[in-house]
């Protein structure tokens, strides 16, 4: 009961989240990119994602509905926190959903260079993903029980 | 008649600095950096968040943004430049236009 009412709360703050997300800037749409958002400036956007893996004997399913939140603390740095849910389906072995590892990241654009109708940019990213989800290993597990790091320069 | 005259002429005489009063200032802004739409969200937010600002134009492909002020409202150049250095781009002219009127 209480995590149908946690699962129904956090869909309906992502879909608030993604009606007023805005498209960020001109970055990839798959890999990390240098620009931050404005002093001041914030954006939330929705992530979904689906993921199938078939093994010798089980298959497994697995989705995330993930929001994501980042602030700008001055034009040059931005701070943010990507909180996932997390539903996962082993065929044979149960299902799990919940919360999954938060990640914590940070943004710092350390050189730019403003041209009329261009900008040049350099960044470096640092992310820590945060053991928060269930690492219980007697069924699938919605988080990896361990933090991890990523720092990125771009 | 001479009094009419002059009765008139200071009525216009006092008409006229009420006019000048009433004229909205309005600045052109030389940005650096203006390459897409969301660039040119990034600086409307904060200028909207400026006292005094009454209207926005925002020009990509000119690189420009045009501020008209509230009536009495004005703009300093080095608030101009804290604006867009915040919005995370380069002021590199600041002009006071002549109002559309």
């Amino acid at each position: 009961m209480m995590k149908k009412l946690f699962f129904s709360t956090f869909m309906g703050l992502a879909a608030t989240a993604a009606l007023h997300a805005p498209a960020r800037a001109h970055g990839p749409l798959f890999s990390p990119a240098p620009e931050t958002i404005f002093k001041g400036g914030t954006e939330l956007t929705l992530g979904l994602h689906t993921e199938e893996a078939t093994g010798t004997s089980e298959h497994e399913t697995e989705y995330d509905v993930t929001v994501e939140a980042v602030y700008g603390l001055t034009a040059d740095w931005e701070a943010g926190v990507e909180v996932p849910y997390t539903k996962r389906d082993l065929d044979g072995g149960g299902d799990a959903n919940g919360i999954g590892d938060i990640t914590l990241d940070t943004k710092y654009q350390f050189w730019g260079r403003n041209l009329p109708g261009a900008q040049y940019k350099a960044s470096a990213l640092l992310k820590v993903k945060l053991p928060t989800g269930d690492d219980d290993s007697h069924r699938p597990t919605t988080g990896r029980g361990s933090s991890s790091f990523i720092t990125s320069e771009q | 008649m001479t009094r009419i005259i002059r009765t008139a002429v200071f009525a216009l005489s006092l008409l006229l600095p009420v006019t000048a009063f009433a004229a909205q200032a309005r600045y052109q802004l030389q940005v650096d950096g203006l390459a897409c739409p969301f660039c040119a969200y990034g600086i409307e937010k904060q200028l909207t968040r400026t006292d005094g600002v009454k209207n926005i134009e925002i020009d990509i492909n000119a690189g420009t943004v045009t501020v008209t002020m509230a009536e009495g409202a004005a703009m300093t150049q080095a608030q101009a430049d804290r604006i867009v250095k915040d919005a995370g781009f380069t002021l590199r002219g600041f002009s006071e236009v002549p109002t559309q009127d």
